[in-house]
C-alpha cells in the first residue's frame, strides 16, 4: 500500500495504482473535475499512464461560484 | 454588439457567480442583468461527500450555470504564485473547456492587490500556451503596457480593491490607459459598488464592467442586476454621444438677445 495526501487528507491505495485507479476507489464518478499530482496538472489523457507514489498530493477540483 | 475575444456580445456586464443568498436569486440575478459572460472558479472537491451541495458549488452548481447557456470565464482567484495560477488555468482550461482565463495572482493580503511582477510572468507562460488571458491588474499604465506587449488584447484593471465597493479610486490612470491602449479591450474589474460606478468606465471609453459583490450582495440583487444593466447602456450611449469639455467659466444655457431692459445695465 501507498499514502498520499489527497486534497490536504490522508488516503491509502493500492502500491501501483494509476490515477484512473485512484479515480475508481475515490468513487469521483461521472462530475467535472481537474487533476493536479504535485502542484503540475494532469490532463485526463494522461490518467491511464500516470502512477501514484508514496507521499503523493493530489489535488481534485471542481467547478465553484466565483468573481 | 462588441467583440470580446473571439466573442460577439451585446451586454458589457461581465457578471460573478459567487456571493448570492441562494443558487436561485444567483440565476434570476445574472438573468436580469442581461450579461453573457459569467467568472467562475475551481476549488477542492470534498472527497466522499455526496455530489457536491449546491450552495457548496460542485456538480449541481455548474448544471446551473451551463443550463443558463453563458460565456464562462474561470479564474484563478486564491492564487499567490505563478505556478499555482498556470496550474488553475490548466485545470480550469479542461473542466470548463474553454481558454479563456481571468488571471489573478494576488501580492497582498490586506487588499488582494495584485502581484504585477508575477501576474506579467504567468501571463506570458499562459499566452505561449494558447490561453485567452484577462489579467487582473491595478491601474498602472507601465504594467498595462508590459501585459499588452506579453500579448494581451484584454485588460482588467481595478477600480478599487475587490469587494470594497469604492468605485473608481483613480479616474485619472484609468483615463490615461484608455487614452494610451485604443485598441486593447478594457473592462473595470473590482470594487464596483454603484451603478454610477459602472457607468463612469464606460463614460471613459471602457468597454466593460467585470463585478460581483455588488449586485450579490444587494438588498435585492434581481433589482440591482438590473439596475447595472441600464447604467452600463447609459455610459455607453453617453461615450458615444460625446461629452462636453468640462470648463470653469459658467456659460448661460439660456439664450441672452433679448433680454429685458430690467436685466441691462
Amino acid at each position: 500500500m501507498i499514502t498520499l495526501q489527497l486534497n490536504g487528507e490522508n488516503k491509502t491505495l493500492r502500491a501501483g495504482s494509476s490515477i484512473i485507479d485512484a479515480i475508481n476507489d475515490w468513487q469521483l464518478g461521472e462530475q467535472s473535475f481537474a487533476i493536479a499530482l504535485n502542484e503540475e496538472f494532469i490532463p485526463k489523457s494522461s490518467y491511464d499512464n500516470t502512477s501514484l507514489q508514496d507521499g503523493d498530493r493530489v489535488e481534485v477540483l471542481i467547478p465553484m461560484q466565483g468573481g | 454588439m462588441w467583440q470580446l475575444a473571439d466573442k460577439q456580445l451585446s451586454s458589457r456586464l461581465l457578471i460573478g457567480s459567487a456571493l448570492y443568498p441562494s443558487p436561485d436569486i444567483m440565476q434570476k440575478a445574472i438573468t436580469a442583468s442581461g450579461s453573457e459572460v459569467v467568472t467562475v472558479s475551481l476549488r477542492r472537491q470534498n472527497i466522499g461527500s455526496a455530489k457536491g451541495a449546491m450552495n457548496d458549488g460542485g456538480h449541481d452548481f455548474w448544471q446551473l450555470l451551463q443550463n443558463l447557456n453563458l460565456n464562462i470565464l474561470p479564474n484563478t482567484a486564491g492564487c499567490h504564485s505563478v505556478k499555482e495560477a498556470v496550474t488553475t488555468a490548466q485545470m480550469a482550461r479542461e473542466v470548463f473547456g474553454t481558454n479563456w482565463i481571468k488571471l489573478e495572482v494576488i501580492g497582498d493580503e490586506y487588499n488582494l492587490q495584485p502581484d504585477p511582477f508575477a501576474l506579467l510572468e504567468a501571463t506570458k507562460e499562459l499566452i505561449s500556451q494558447g490561453f485567452e488571458v484577462f489579467p487582473y491588474c491595478t491601474d498602472d499604465l507601465v504594467l498595462c503596457q508590459k501585459l499588452v506587449e506579453a500579448g494581451c488584447k484584454i485588460l482588467m484593471p481595478w477600480g478599487s480593491p475587490i469587494g470594497t465597493g469604492k468605485g473608481l479610486l483613480n479616474p485619472y490612470a484609468l483615463k490615461n490607459i484608455r487614452e494610451r491602449l485604443p485598441g486593447i479591450t478594457l473592462i473595470v474589474d473590482a470594487g464596483i459598488g454603484l451603478p454610477s460606478h459602472a457607468a463612469q468606465a464606460l463614460e471613459m471609453g471602457y468597454d466593460g464592467v467585470l463585478l460581483n459583490t455588488a449586485v450579490a450582495q444587494a438588498a435585492n440583487p434581481i433589482k440591482m442586476a438590473e439596475a447595472f444593466k441600464h447604467a452600463l447602456l447609459a455610459g455607453r450611449e453617453g461615450f458615444e454621444a460625446g461629452a462636453i469639455k468640462e470648463r470653469n467659466l459658467a456659460k448661460p444655457s439660456t439664450p441672452t438677445i433679448g433680454t429685458p431692459f430690467w436685466h441691462q445695465s
